[in-house]
């Protein structure tokens, strides 16, 4: 349970797919124009992810290693397709909204280097468990971005209007530029996080050590 | 900089010129960056003061709070970052006037203060401050402000109307406006503050030449192609229209964009040969996206493309050492 | 060189592959089996729910095959619980400057006019400043001459476009309609352009190529008022459709535009069709020359005999 806590840390912050790992940017700049799509997307990638990555698993004994990338592409983009046409009967303006990027998470790389990295090298658990976390990961990415991108762009979240009828949003951040600038700024933010959390823990390993250091001379 | 001219002053005193020890440069020219925008500010006036007159107080107040944003954002960048304060080099105050002269004269007073934020803070102070921004600072600022709110940078009030207080949008010439020649030339017509009058633009660019500040290479080139291609081949078919070019030449800041923008030292090339590439560059661009693009603008985005090719030109265009290696080593 | 221990290490590995796809196939099969029904029925329930938005009164639709164009997927030709006619709905998918496609279902009166226009299925966020909360196009009056700044414009552009698409498909099609015919010529157009005309049942020869049919009108009485001609002439954007009236003394007393593909014709006729010599605008002087030559060919044929 403990590991599966630090897969979960792990996937969403630490070692963020998007974020971290620049993984998945296309749909990160594509599907963000709203925190409603964006949420949409991060949870089907998330549901694919965690399927692909417990289905190539639990064949990673059978899978040959030399077409490893073809099968993993086949499973991959079978899974897409089931949540492709349930989307399509059950969450039509979803599927409306997301259009062509939901088949467009076959190729969204997170997916394959999850696949080639951790599910074929794994058990079936701790695959599946990999998978929820890499795919929260890239969901709360994608919320990040989006919801810049859509107060900033559209003056709303999730459809809501936040500054009434005065307020005239900055249109770019709604287009493709605007994605652009706002996903580079999340990430120098997110890193100038990582690092202040890396600097302390060597901060704090440096002032251990000269304490050590300090003890074994008076000793 | 001032340790060196610290420097330079204690090893006169020893060594009372007969041994020079600082390092080289030994031939100083007495321009420094302050001097030189300096200049800038001053070829900048006579559009500014016209402005003024053809659109009235927003016409002042949108270029002066662009200066003042501007100056404050580099020196509250740098203070942040702990870097040394250099908004006495005028560069940001430069930077600012030519955002405030993309302005229409309206009083959206945001939008020279988000322009500037975004040009000193993100295109000048985040890649390295002076000298290592790779497009032109005012320029990037004015796309950023038109794509963002294009209803509000397009709200030209009517020249010399000062009865209208609430700005409706009136036509320029570029949205067709029916001006005639004499007048698009001298300026008594619609558009950006600092853009309308092609006069004393040219006046101020060849003060600017006058004065050593910028070379003729790139507004020759620049003006030159599309004075060309706008002759030959005027939109719209047809072929040899000198008033369609007349036209062309005298409208949409082109004339602005020439002399004041594409010269920018930081984002145009260093050789003479260079800067012809470059502004036929920023020429060809300019015609193929106002005959064929599908925003009203054309100058400010040849001049950012052309921008970032620079660092190619400059390549391309290096001038040969003699000795050493072979083949541009 | 192959030895039997390769082949077998292959065909291994091939194998294993073929069960792989095979399996996932499989699952593919299952879902889309379960799912298929349901978006069957979710696609027909959003075109009904369409076509009953734009046309209130609708009853029934038929899918009319012989309406095609570039961006149409099917047209239905929609009809009230009488039967009447109420118009067409054209299922319809424009594509907007950023490169999405915007599925679009437009309404087309009887006329050839768009009345209606719902928003099936989009990818822009902004799309929504445009429509109601129905999704329908709140700007359909406005189509022509609306200033509209930049980016708004972009997704506008998709709707004002496909508007303009769909009635130059109806309007090409009225226009082969009425061409080439022995001219059709309509009791409401007879009164429009001669007042007081009860009979237009005579018909006279055609003399030129460009002229589908000639008329003669005549009063109550069985005084001839005088002719109406049905002329094609070459517009801005295609042919239209022209009914002149011709006084007995060869001259045209009046000009009706019954069907065109000028999207400037709004300049130069009222609401009835009407020429109403309008003065000319930029490329419309065209138009304009098209009414004028029809006018001018159409006095030199001095029918009725010169005076």
């Amino acid at each position: 349970m403990k590991g599966f806590l630090k897969q979960l840390k792990e996937g969403i912050l630490d070692n963020n797919p998007t974020l971290v790992q620049l993984l998945g940017m296309c749909p990160t700049l594509a599907t963000t124009t709203s925190v409603k799509n964006a949420i949409g997307m991060g949870l089907a990638a998330t549901v694919v992810l965690i399927f692909s990555n417990l289905f190539i698993s639990l064949l990673r004994k059978f899978i040959p290693k030399q077409v490893r990338i073809a099968a993993f592409i086949v499973i991959i983009s079978g899974f897409v397709t089931m949540v492709e046409l349930l989307m399509k009967a059950f969450v039509y303006s979803l599927y409306q909204s997301l259009g062509i990027f939901i088949p467009l998470i076959v190729v969204n790389c997170i997916i394959l280097a999850r696949a080639e990295a951790y599910a074929s090298k794994n058990k079936v658990l701790p695959s599946a468990v990999d998978g929820l976390a890499m795919g929260l990961g890239f969901t709360f990415a994608l919320i990040l971005v989006a919801t810049v991108r859509e107060i900033v762009g559209n003056g709303t979240f999730m459809g809501l209007s936040l500054f009434g009828d005065g307020y005239a949003p900055a249109l770019l951040f709604i287009m493709p530029a605007g994605a652009f600038l706002t996903l580079g700024f999340v990430i120098a933010a997110v890193q100038k996080i990582r690092n202040m959390g890396q600097d302390k823990e060597r901060m704090e390993k440096l002032s251990k050590l000269e304490e050590e250091a300090e003890k074994e001379e008076t000793v | 900089m001032n340790e060196q001219k610290n420097q330079a002053t204690v090893t006169e005193n020893f060594y009372d010129g007969l041994l020079t020890v600082t390092p080289s440069p030994h031939i100083k020219h007495t321009a420094t960056t302050t001097k030189v925008m300096a200049e800038v500010l001053i070829a900048l006036i006579p559009a500014f003061v016209w402005g003024v007159i053809v659109f009235g107080l927003n016409a002042f107040l949108m270029p002066a709070i662009a200066v003042a944003a501007s100056v404050l954002f580099e020196f509250l960048t740098q203070k942040l970052l702990k870097k040394p304060v250099t908004v006495g080099d005028l560069s940001a105050a430069v930077t600012g006037l030519l955002l405030g002269f993309n302005l229409p004269a309206s009083d959206s007073y945001f939008l020279p203060v988000v322009g500037a934020a975004f040009a000193i803070v993100v295109v000048k102070q985040l890649f390295g401050g002076i000298g290592k921004n790779f497009v032109n600072p005012a320029l990037a600022a004015r796309v950023f402000l038109f794509l963002s709110w294009p209803d509000k940078m397009a709200a030209f009030p009517a020249p010399f109307d000062r009865a209208v207080v609430d700005a409706v949008a009136s036509a320029t010439p570029r949205s067709g406006a029916a001006v005639s020649l004499m007048d698009l030339f001298l300026g008594k017509c619609g558009g950006s503050i600092g853009e309308i009058s092609v006069l004393l633009l040219l006046i101020g660019g060849i003060y600017l030449m006058v004065r050593g500040i910028i070379t003729w290479h790139i507004p020759v080139a620049y003006l030159g192609t599309v004075a060309l291609i706008t002759l030959l081949f005027p939109q719209g078919g047809g072929f040899f229209d000198p008033s369609f070019m007349l036209f062309e030449l005298c409208s949409g800041g082109l004339v602005l964009g020439a002399f004041f923008m594409a010269t920018d030292y930081v984002t145009s090339p260093i050789t003479g040969k260079g800067r012809l590439i470059f502004g036929v560059g920023c020429g060809l661009l300019t015609v193929f996206l106002r005959y064929f693009g599908a925003y009203p603008e054309g100058v400010s985005f040849a001049i950012l493309v052309m921008n970032c090719l620079v660092w190619y030109i400059d390549k391309l265009t290096r001038p040969r050492v003699f000795g050493g290696a072979r083949h541009g080593q | 060189m192959v030895n039997k221990k390769t082949a077998w290490h292959v065909t291994n590995i091939a194998l294993r592959l073929l069960v792989i796809c095979l399996v996932v196939a499989a699952l593919t099969a299952l879902v889309y089996a379960v799912t298929v029904d349901t978006i069957a029925k979710g696609e027909q329930e959003r075109k009904e729910n369409a076509i009953r938005l734009i046309f209130t009164e609708a009853d029934s639709f038929t899918e009319d095959p012989s309406i095609v164009g570039e961006g149409v997927n099917a047209v239905y030709a929609v009809a009230d619980a009488n039967g009447a006619p109420l118009g067409w709905c054209v299922d319809y998918t424009g594509v907007s400057e950023y490169g999405g496609d915007v599925g679009m279902m437009i309404g087309v009166g009887t006329d050839g006019r768009v009345l209606g226009l719902q928003v099936i299925s989009h990818a822009e966020t902004f799309i929504d400043r445009y429509l109601d909360g129905e999704n329908r196009y709140t700007g359909v009056e406005k189509t022509y001459g609306v200033d509209l700044s930049a980016g708004a414009t972009m997704s506008y552009n998709a709707i004002r476009n496909a508007i303009a698409a769909v009635e130059k498909i109806f309007a090409t099609r009225k226009v082969a309609e009425l061409d080439g015919d022995d001219g059709v010529f309509q009791k409401e157009q007879i009164d429009l352009l001669f007042s007081g005309a009860a009979d237009f049942s005579q018909r006279e020869d055609v003399i030129d190529s460009n002229v589908n049919g000639i008329c003669l009108v005549k009063n109550a009485d069985g005084v001839l008022l005088g002719r109406c001609v049905s002329y094609t002439s070459l517009g801005y954007g295609g042919d239209m459709e022209l009914l002149l009236s011709v006084l007995p003394t060869g001259k045209v007393d009046g000009v009706l535009v019954a069907a065109h593909l000028d999207s400037e014709m709004f300049h130069y006729t009222n609401d009835n069709g009407l020429y109403n010599g309008a003065d000319a605008v930029a490329g419309a002087t065209r138009s304009h020359r098209a009414i004028q030559n029809a006018i001018t060919a159409v006095e030199a044929l001095q029918l009725g005999g010169a005076q």
